[in-house]
């Protein structure tokens, strides 16, 4: 049998040699292809770490062996490293077939030179992934950061860089116009994350505890949940309106474009189709559409929308009324609260975001042209 | 369950293993890191609240583990293991009057945490539904 040095020693160098592996992928690229800054930022973050994570395991074995009452917890460690480096290995590849002529270069410089203007936004930089999802909405990149954050500190290593935010599209679309307006609201969860989501997740826990004060208080598992969801929800509506401010009504009709919600235009209010439905990390399609309506009408982009004959802005119309019909599926609300109660809750906080964002002065709008790199793209 | 729940579980495995890096450094060096407080802190008060009643306005006292991904887990092991021993062992970890008795303690806390850093990763690694249960 072998002895713990040993056992040790192998799995150290197992996990090495998988690192080592991943990082070879970033340093093979010499002229071509081409990547923007931020993902060349990106590309040598990764080689960086997965070097520093080689050198902590070159140490690892003799460290292991310091305290034999400590030796069994050390070892498995490893296997936490190694979970870690598999959830940056998803993401390495999708960020490297991202090359300049594969993403929407010009857009997305466009929408960041909007971005920047804002003082708390301005050092704010995007690097863009390839997903084989057709759904912009349903990556999830804002976690990869905290993970790798933390298996740098595990490993001794260095954090991801301070204002880079990942972003995803999907790898055919780089020159569908329309459809890439979807980008701006993968923008917004990086500004969200990076800037808005202390203001915001202070009043979702205010609207919980009003509803706490309602329902009586809940165990840790359903608050913890429905404060979880609510966050998720509302995520989502804040990057909605934050897009709808940085590129205006081009992006409800992207939105509605790629869930195909023009189905919804002359179809009977209590239609039970995936458009009524919120799920675990997204509100239903006809709730976000409402609420991009009273965001366009607050802006004043709503008289002259109105005007033009379009299956989108019958959708928007539409949204008004059909969004009473809405219901939560693939998630369970706990029993005391009760959906009804929980979608009130989405709601209120709803329309306090479509106050609370245009606050943050980057808005475009019928009266208020784009400026800088977004004007001279339109 | 969507990847973002599932990266939470990973988020989750790394933050106790941190704690559990810090308490090796206490058995190993008798050096008390300087975090090591905070992340204390933090479990105690997920570990009170797990199974009760709990107010939205005390998961703040938890920190960065207040997620219904966290919650869950430590529900899980806790489940299997006696509450109050736990939470005083933590507690004589924060202020034990003994180096050996703190060192014991610390021990056992490592059990502790190692199994909360297994179940996340088998989470992380054995995706299921994002749900709660009905009372």
């Amino acid at each position: 049998m072998s002895t713990f040095s040993e056992t040790v020693r192998q799995e150290s160098a197992a996990l090495y040699r998988f690192v080592d592996s991943v990082i070879h992928r970033c340093t093979e690229i010499h002229e071509y292809p081409v990547y923007t800054p931020s993902s060349e930022e990106f590309r040598k973050y990764i080689r960086k770490l997965g070097s520093e994570t080689k050198r902590f395991l070159k140490g690892f074995p003799a460290s292991a062996e310091k305290d034999k009452d400590t030796a069994r917890s050390k070892r498995r460690k490893l296997s936490t490293i190694r979970s870690g480096w598999e959830n940056l290995h998803e993401y390495l590849q999708a960020a490297l077939e991202a090359d300049t002529l594969r993403v929407p270069t010009p857009l997305l410089f466009a929408i960041q030179d909007q971005i920047n203007q804002l003082e708390d936004l301005k050092d704010l930089r995007f690097t863009v992934f390839h997903s084989d999802q057709v759904n912009y909405l349903q990556l999830p990149p804002g976690t990869v950061k905290e993970a790798a954050d933390e298996l740098a500190d595990v490993t001794k290593g260095t954090r991801f860089p301070l204002r880079l935010g990942l972003i995803g599209m999907p790898y055919s679309q780089s020159d569908g116009f329309l459809l890439n307006c979807l980008l701006a609201h993968e923008m917004g969860h990086v500004a969200y994350q990076e800037v808005y989501s202390a203001d915001v997740t202070t009043r979702v826990e205010r609207t919980l505890e009003a509803l706490e004060d309602e329902v009586g208080v809940l165990d840790d598992q359903e608050v913890t949940f429905s404060l979880d969801t609510l966050k998720y929800w509302t995520e989502e509506i804040f990057c909605d309106l934050f897009a709808i401010c940085l590129i205006g009504p081009a992006y409800s009709f992207a939105l509605i474009e790629l869930t195909g919600a023009t189905l919804l235009a002359d179809s009977p209010d209590n239609n039970v189709d995936m458009f009524y439905s919120f799920m675990e990390y997204h509100p239903a399609e006809i709730a976000r559409f409402h609420v991009h309506l009273m965001l366009h009408k607050k802006l004043g982009w709503w008289p002259e929308m109105a005007k033009i004959s379009s299956p989108y802005v019958d959708v928007l119309t539409v949204s008004a009324t059909k969004s009473a019909n809405v219901r939560i599926e693939a998630t369970t609300i706990p029993e005391s609260v009760g959906d009804e109660r929980f979608l009130k809750c989405f709601w209120q906080i709803a329309t306090w975001l479509v106050k609370f964002v245009p606050k943050q002065e980057l808005c475009i709008g019928p009266h208020k042209e784009p400026s800088g790199a977004v004007r001279c793209y339109l | 369950m969507g990847s973002e729940s599932r990266t939470r579980y990973l988020v989750f495995a790394l933050r106790i293993r941190k704690l559990t890096d810090s308490l090796i450094t206490l058995v190993e060096e008798g050096r008390y890191p300087r975090d090591l407080n905070d992340g204390l802190k933090a479990v105690l008060a997920s570990l009170a609240g797990s199974g009760e009643r709990t107010r939205v306005r005390s998961l703040r006292d938890r920190g960065s583990f207040g997620h219904y991904e966290n919650a869950l887990t430590i529900g899980e092991v806790v489940k299997a293991q006696d509450k109050a021993a736990l939470i005083q062992r933590l507690k004589t970890v924060m202020g034990a009057r003994t180096p050996s008795t703190q060192r014991a303690s610390a021990l056992e806390a490592i059990d502790f945490f190692d199994a909360i850093e297994n179940r996340a990763l088998y989470h992380y690694n054995h995706p299921s539904p994002r749900t709660v249960a009905h009372k």
